[in-house]
């Protein structure tokens, strides 16, 4: 498993990750490494606390306490500086309704590149994103969900971060799209790339993931290597792990 | 960050149609506002010329009328005689000291609209004059305050602010933020450059217009002072420019603060009413209780008792007076010549009334100093009395019109006063003292407004960083968000 880059760290690190929301203990002590080239997919039921987690690692949330790093660097720290170093796409891609996609993109890209992208390129971002080539110079006002979705993926595809963070990618995207997403994600892997996804999709996670791992409660309850498991092992596994925890909480 | 996001930023902005809306409103308010004051600038050249040759003309008729009577005799009344030293001075040769408008007068109507731009200069009394010179310019009375000026200081903010009330508010409202914040690695610069995009589109078309106002054909032709307009325009430019600016830090500074587009809408909005409507308000009142304006009504009573009492001292106390003061005449006076006691019982009353004049201008000069700090209680009080200064209609040039004036009255009477008390004909019209206005110095103007600029600056720099320091931390995620 390569689990730390040349200098001797990990890409991605959480260490006794907690926080609390009032009366909500969103994350209760979430350790996770990532190394470079491994794709980790965080499954849990609603309300595990992977989006909270993800919200960290952004540096839009401050721990209560544990330690959240991108490159070896501390996010809370300086999250301008780790953020460079990220790619992430949102639960809900939303975009400037009055650009088309392509607009967007090259204004998402733009945000963070010091060069502008040629045009060609950035079509071909879109296209390796799964968007037609017909919706490229539509307003994105007129795209559907799934749309958005795959221009949020171009935008992080075309970031070439070594790190990418993603939350429910998935979630609105036809089956085709959804499997190309994943094979994107396997090529940017094989570079290299450090992968966090938070998923429900076991079916996908099973497929594209070197490691899965099961949040229930803001803890890490299991880890499980998805080469080893077929897929209905894995749902067992997963409801198991979630029951087990739920059925001791009652 | 680069040119991509200024391309869409462009876009997105075009593709408003608030944008076009605001454009619009502005524009036309602006060429309302000008045109306005460009007739306004060419009915007040168009007047103050004609008083001008008026003068020229009725001085040169007396002079030759003067000379006409003296070689082919003729009866004329002393009343009327262009040889009399009294008429002369009283009347035939009365000048109207004219400020002369700059070229920038039609950008800020200013204080013009309460004083009038010229002040006859006679024999007769100082007050009479100006109470005269104020009574005569209804036509300035009539011409309200819609100006370059009240488009600038009013109805830009509110504009800006109408622009920047969705930023980055509806960005956090449809949950772009961390996504942006991601991309960027911090907002601040995001934030600065779309804050930025938005002041030029309100700035712009205001200093288009300035600058054609200014540089129209004939708006200049009184006064052909290039160096001074050009002047003129730079700061008037500085100081529109770093008015907006503190309202598009401040606008950017709220934006940060507040959680979607209709706090940010209250937030702008009271800010606006807060520092335009009230404060200004609030300091009119404040001034007016503590700095009131001298009363009038005062001075006039003290001035008919003055005379009252100056007449029926009769002319032994003219005398008296008139030994007393030597530089005014030899001894051939006859005091109970009719314009010989006029002229004595008016410079007595007039002494007799120096102790109050003196504190009605030391009363003035105490408001104009509390005008003055007042004008820091609010960035639009200081921009509006910076523009006015800027374009030449400002209180301070008005005042320092008037302390021309009263210096050319004085000579006036230094001049007349021996000759009428003399009571010989009178033959010097062509050596009677002419008026030149001498202009401020430059570097006072400068001085004054870079004062103005550095206020709004500064106060832009401040509400600028807090709003960068906030926009580092954008998005947060808030509780129960
Ligand atoms: N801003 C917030 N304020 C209050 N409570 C919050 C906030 N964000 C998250 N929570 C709570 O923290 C817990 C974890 O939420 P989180 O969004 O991380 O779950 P999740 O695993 O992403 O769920 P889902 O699968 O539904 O996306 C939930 O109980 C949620 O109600
Ligand atoms: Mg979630």
């Amino acid at each position: 498993m390569a689990a730390s880059d040349a200098g001797g760290h990990c890409p991605l690190e959480l260490i006794g990750l907690r926080k609390r929301f009032g009366p909500v203990q969103a994350l209760a002590g979430l350790d996770l490494r990532v190394g470079a080239g491994e794709c980790y997919a965080l499954l849990g039921p609603n309300g595990a606390g992977k989006t909270t987690a993800l919200n960290i690692l952004l540096g839009f949330l401050q721990p209560d306490a544990g330690t959240a790093r991108i490159a070896a660097v501390d996010v809370q720290a300086d999250p301008d500086r780790a953020r460079r170093n990220l790619a992430y796409i949102p639960e809900q891609v939303q975009l400037y309704p009055r650009l088309s996609g392509l607009e967007n993109l090259a204004y998402f890209h733009g945000l963070g590149a010091s060069e502008a992208m040629a045009d060609a390129q950035l079509r071909d971002c879109l296209r390796q994103a799964g968007l037609t080539d017909t919706a490229h110079d539509r307003r994105v006002h007129t795209y559907s969900k799934g749309m958005r979705q795959k221009v949020g993926i171009a935008i992080a595809l075309a970031r070439r971060a070594p790190v990418m963070l993603l939350d429910e990618p998935t979630s609105g995207l036809d089956p085709e799209a959804a499997f190309e997403l994943n094979n994107s994600l396997r090529d940017l892997a094989a570079r290299g790339v450090t992968i966090l996804m938070a998923t429900h999709d076991l079916f996908r996670a099973r497929e594209v993931a070197s490691r899965i791992g099961i949040l229930v409660a803001g803890r890490l309850q299991q880890e499980v290597d998805p080469a080893s498991v077929g897929g209905a092992e894995l749902e067992s596994l997963y409801l198991a792990a979630v029951r087990d925890l739920l059925g001791r909480a009652s | 960050m680069n040119s991509a996001v200024v391309r869409g930023e462009v876009r997105l902005l075009l593709r408003d149609p608030a944008v076009w809306i605001v454009l619009l409103v502005l524009v036309v308010t602006l060429i309302g506002a000008a045109s306005q004051g460009v007739l306004r600038q060419h009915a007040e050249i168009a007047v103050l010329t004609e008083m001008a040759n008026a003068d020229a003309d009725r001085l040169e008729s007396a002079t030759w009328d003067a000379i006409r009577l003296e070689e082919q005799g003729g009866n004329v009344s002393r009343f009327r005689d262009p040889r009399n030293a009294d008429v002369v001075g009283r009347r035939l040769a009365v000048q109207h000291l004219i400020l002369p408008p700059t070229g920038l007068a039609a950008l800020a109507v200013g204080q013009s609209d309460l004083h009038p731009a010229w002040h006859p200069v006679s024999l007769e009394p100082r007050d009479q004059l100006l109470a005269e010179g104020e009574l005569n310019s209804p036509r300035q009375l009539a011409v309200g305050r819609f100006d370059v000026s009240f488009v600038v200081v009013f109805v830009a903010p509110l504009l800006l602010l109408g622009l920047l009330a969705g930023s980055p508010a509806r960005e956090r409202e449809s949950g772009m933020l961390p996504l942006l914040a991601v991309q960027r690695g911090q907002l601040g610069g995001w934030l600065a450059l779309r804050t930025g995009l938005r002041l030029l589109i309100v700035l712009l078309p205001i200093l288009v217009v300035g600058v054609m106002v200014v540089l129209l054909p004939g708006s200049d032709a009184f006064e052909a002072a290039a160096f001074d307009t050009l002047l003129r325009l730079v700061l008037w430019a500085g100081a529109v420019t770093g008015y907006l600016t503190f309202w598009a830090a401040l606008g950017a500074w709220l934006g940060t603060l507040v959680r979607d587009t209709a706090q940010s809408v209250l937030a702008l909005a009271s800010s606006w009413l807060l520092l335009v409507i009230l404060l200004p308000a609030i300091a009119n009142v404040s001034l007016e209780l503590s700095y009131p304006q001298p009363s009038r009504i005062e001075y006039v009573n003290a001035m008919r008792a003055a005379t009252d009492l100056a007449r029926a001292e009769g002319s032994e106390a003219l005398q008296q007076y008139l030994e007393d003061h030597p530089e005014m005449a030899g001894d051939d006076v006859d005091v109970d010549d009719f314009f010989a006691q006029r002229l004595l019982v008016q410079e007595r009353v007039e002494e007799a009334l120096l102790p109050l004049s003196t504190a009605f201008e030391q009363q003035r000069q105490a408001r104009a100093r509390q005008v003055s700090w007042l004008r820091w209680a609010s960035p639009a009080m200081l921009a509006s009395a910076g523009l006015a200064d800027a374009a030449g209609t400002s209180e301070s040039r008005q005042a320092d019109f008037l302390q021309q004036v009263h210096g050319f009255h004085d000579a006036w009477r230094d001049f007349f006063g021996p000759r009428v008390l003399a009571g010989r004909p009178f033959f010097e019209h062509d050596r009677i003292p002419t008026f030149e206005y001498s202009q401020e110095p430059p570097a006072r103007l400068a001085a004054r407004m870079a004062v103005v600029m550095l206020g709004c600056f500064g106060l832009s720099v401040a509400f600028g960083l807090l709003a960068l320091r906030r926009a580092r931390s954008l998005p947060k995620v808030m509780g129960n968000e």
